[in-house]
């Protein structure tokens, strides 16, 4: 009788360990955290090959890029108006704006890695150091020229302004971009020759330059836009590697 | 009668000696498995909560709220979570950037979110414009008010964002049929759920391969 219960107690431990076992060992796993929590030494030999400063971000890296201020700007602008574009389609309920949303996506995404890679290529960015591009160039170009470069806030909101009012006007993403362009290049700075962009079928180099007359206040939102397309050879900057030509 | 009672209750005592230390294991295995529930549970509520904090976090930028932001025990439901939103300069078009990071932890649980974020200059009243980039969280159990810690995750997260774009500059420098091929190549060490679909969806990735 004794022999028969304790057969059987022996049993039911083991059955009852062979269930609950692999949650048991589950729930250890699901704890353990495999991520390096020191940054590698192959790491921190490559960013002070580049001539960043890990133990102090706030220097200014060696070999800084000084481009054209106008680069940089259409650059930023372009992303900043794909994805301005690809929220207005994303806020949409109408489905043939929609549609578009992924190939607005790849535009923004190839605006945004666009314009990254050139500050990134200046030495302006770097992924460990907090970024404070604005005060890396101006920072650099003293060093250079002696003086800070001529910037203006009240420049870039009006830019924006323009910006707004082109979109508005149903202008075309080229045409923005030689708006933009033309407006930077108006703010009396002094900068190196910017890339020529080519004018779309011999359009106009002032089109929607008309920030004096936007409110500011009117919902843009309510008038039918004609928002950068990926499809439209654009570009402006880099024409001949343009993401947006398949 | 005597030897009759004793190993009558040799047998209680071994019945109890052994029957009670199994009921008390079963009992232990059932609260284990509740235990593991609301583990993932947990996870699943402090991922959440990081998320929606990121998102409020946006929404103060939004509504043109500028300078260093740091807020702890801010509530969602009942579950807390801390926010900060630290400036880390301009960028060339004067926009002021961010690194915002959002943390929640829930029993031995901690998930943190940390983002950058451009805020633009209003034009002229808010909301303003603000994107986000590179999202990218830890498990590890950081205080992201503490400078140190901010530093620290600064420094994985930038580690993370080289990978990455080094992962961009390879896309970049191959050709679509050349990413396409190099693509179809790594169908074999696939699980075999993705195997049968990876053409197809190699066939999207060479579409949103970058191009320039």
């Amino acid at each position: 009788m004794i022999r028969s219960v304790s057969k059987a107690s022996i049993l039911a431990v083991i059955c009852v360990l062979s269930w609950s076992l692999p949650a048991a060992l589950a729930e250890v796993s699901d704890t353990a955290s495999n991520r390096p929590k020191e940054v590698s030494a192959n790491t921190l030999s490559s960013v002070a090959a580049e001539g960043f400063n890990i133990n102090d971000k706030a220097a200014v890296p060696s070999g800084v890029n000084i481009r054209s201020s106008l680069e940089l700007e259409i650059a930023i602008q372009e992303y900043l108006m794909t994805f301005d574009a690809y929220r207005e389609a994303r806020q949409s309920t109408a489905p043939e704006a929609r549609a578009k949303l992924p190939k607005l996506l790849k535009a923004y995404r190839e605006a945004y890695a666009k314009a990254i890679k050139m500050m990134r290529d200046d030495k302006l960015i770097h992924p460990m150091i907090p970024q404070n591009p604005l005060k890396v160039y101006k920072e650099e170009y003293k060093a250079k020229h002696g003086e800070y470069p001529p910037l203006d806030k009240r420049d870039y909101k009006e830019l924006r302004k323009a910006i707004k009012n082109a979109i508005k006007e149903g202008k075309s993403t080229d045409e923005i971009l030689i708006m933009i362009r033309n407006r930077v290049a108006n703010l009396s700075r002094p900068a190196p020759a910017p890339t020529p962009i080519p004018l779309p079928g011999g359009a106009g180099g002032s089109s929607g330059d008309n920030a004096g007359t936007d409110d500011g206040d009117k919902d843009s939102r309510l008038v039918p836009k004609t928002f950068p397309q990926p499809d439209q050879s654009s570009s402006g900057i880099d024409n001949e590697h343009s993401g947006w030509r398949r | 009668m005597t030897s009759k009672r004793g190993i009558a209750l040799v047998l209680v005592l071994a019945l109890v000696a052994v029957f009670v230390p199994v009921l008390l294991y079963l009992s232990q295995t059932g609260s284990s498995q509740v235990r593991q529930a609301m583990k993932f549970h947990e996870v699943q509520q402090s991922e959440s909560v990081a998320l929606s904090g990121t998102h409020s976090g946006l929404c103060r930028l939004r509504g043109n709220l500028t300078g260093l932001q740091q807020l702890t025990n801010l509530l969602l439901g009942d579950i807390t979570y801390d926010l900060t939103i630290k400036p880390t300069g301009q960028g060339v078009v004067l926009q002021n950037l961010y690194h915002l990071f959002s943390r929640c932890a829930l029993g031995r649980h901690s998930y943190i979110l940390m983002s950058d974020a451009e805020q633009l200059q209003p034009d002229p009243d808010p909301p303003v414009m603000v994107l986000s980039h590179d999202t990218w969280n830890t498990v590890e159990p950081y205080d992201i008010n503490l400078a140190a810690d901010v530093t620290a995750m600064e420094n994985l997260r930038g580690q993370d964002l080289l990978g990455f774009e080094a992962t961009k500059n390879y896309e970049r420098s191959k050709t679509p049929a050349q990413y396409e091929s190099d693509l179809l190549a790594k169908q074999g060490s696939l699980p075999d759920e993705l195997k049968s679909d990876w053409s197809s969806i190699v066939g999207v990735l060479k579409e949103e391969k970058l191009q320039f």
